[in-house]
């Protein structure tokens, strides 16, 4: 398939670029926790503006990289799907589980981010931000139950895979 | 699997609904500003001046530019509808059907040629003048999601197909 082959190296691009940030991320991460350097002067993380850069503020940065960081794993895992798709192993068990695990971490980084973030606005800025249409948080949620269900689809596959291979 | 797919199904709904509602509202912002815009300009034009300028035809260009995104806007969220076809196939047991893989392979195209035709038109409306063009903006906010996404859907249609091939020659044993 001419196309899996192009998707492979756009996600093997997007892959590589973010490799390549990870360090700089736990680095930066590591500076926002244990220094206070950045203390008094004002940030804004993901849309949410903090005046004071206090445990708070650290708390936020940190979650969102951390965000970053497991869906950068998830893009790995699927790195390794689109391998097995290229040798031929569509319905193999180690595809079905991966699907099953991005989906999971799709849907836990969209909650853990998006929702801690507009708890925070809500609770400390008193204020609610309401984004209709595809947000991050929608597309994530929607990417994740998809590929939760492709995973179960792909075991029906499987199943009835290896019930024709054991016929005569 | 059921509960998954029923909260995927009102989450599509919901986007579809609130993307045609915005989609709607900001054709009506555009058309009310356009017609504002029109009737300043009509009343500071020279009437003595010819109708055929390149004032005219960059007007008539952003007009007919801003319908066409307007439109590819409308036709990728079509395209969402087929996603909702999917799932109706899905929830009925109904896996592998023709009707999914052709689904499939409609979104991919929906989302390549969307992802296309709004960079070439946002590179014609900046060519205009009438807007900026920086094509690292546009990778980050069309291309990276919709073209990966795209080439996903051909791929699973394929795979679809294989699985239908294996379904029926299953069924074909005795």
């Amino acid at each position: 398939m001419k196309k899996l082959t192009i998707l492979k190296t756009i996600v093997d691009i997007f892959w590589i670029i973010s490799i390549l940030s990870i360090p700089l991320i736990l680095a930066f991460l590591v500076f926002t926790i244990f220094d206070n350097s950045l203390v008094g002067k004002p940030m804004t993380v993901n849309g949410i503006r903090f005046r004071k850069f206090n445990w708070v503020s650290k708390m936020l940065l940190a979650n969102s990289l951390i965000a970053y960081l497991t869906l950068v794993y998830a893009l790995h895992l699927f790195r390794k799907i689109l391998r097995y798709f290229q040798k031929n192993l569509l319905f193999d068990s180690y595809a079905i589980k991966t699907l099953n695990i991005i989906g999971i971490i799709f849907l836990v980084t969209s909650f853990f981010d998006s929702g801690i973030g507009f708890l925070y606005k809500l609770v400390r800025q008193k204020s609610m931000n309401l984004e209709y249409g595809l947000n991050s948080f929608v597309v994530l949620c929607i990417l994740g139950l998809f590929f939760m269900i492709l995973s179960e689809v792909f075991k029906i596959a499987k199943a009835t895979e290896e019930e024709n291979e054991l016929t005569i | 699997m059921k509960d998954k797919i029923n909260i995927l199904t009102i989450i599509t709904y919901g986007v579809i609904l609130s993307s045609i509602s915005i989609l709607l509202n900001d054709m009506r912002e555009f058309d009310f500003n356009q017609f504002t815009a029109f009737q300043n300009w009509a009343k500071a034009a020279n009437k003595t001046d010819p109708w055929f300028t390149s004032k005219n035809a960059i007007k008539w260009s952003f007009y007919v530019i801003s319908a066409a995104l307007f439109f590819w806007r409308g036709y990728l969220i079509y395209g969402f509808s087929y996603f909702l076809s999917i799932l109706k196939e899905i929830e009925i047991g109904n896996y592998f059907s023709d009707k999914n893989s052709k689904s499939f392979k409609k979104i991919g195209d929906i989302f390549t040629s969307y992802a296309a035709s709004v960079l070439i038109l946002r590179f014609l409306l900046a060519s205009i003048g009438k807007s900026t063009f920086n094509f690292f903006q546009e990778f980050k906010t069309e291309l990276t999601i919709l073209i990966p996404c795209g080439l996903a859907f051909y791929i699973l249609a394929e795979l679809f197909k294989r699985a239908k091939a294996t379904e029926e020659e299953n069924e074909l044993t005795i």
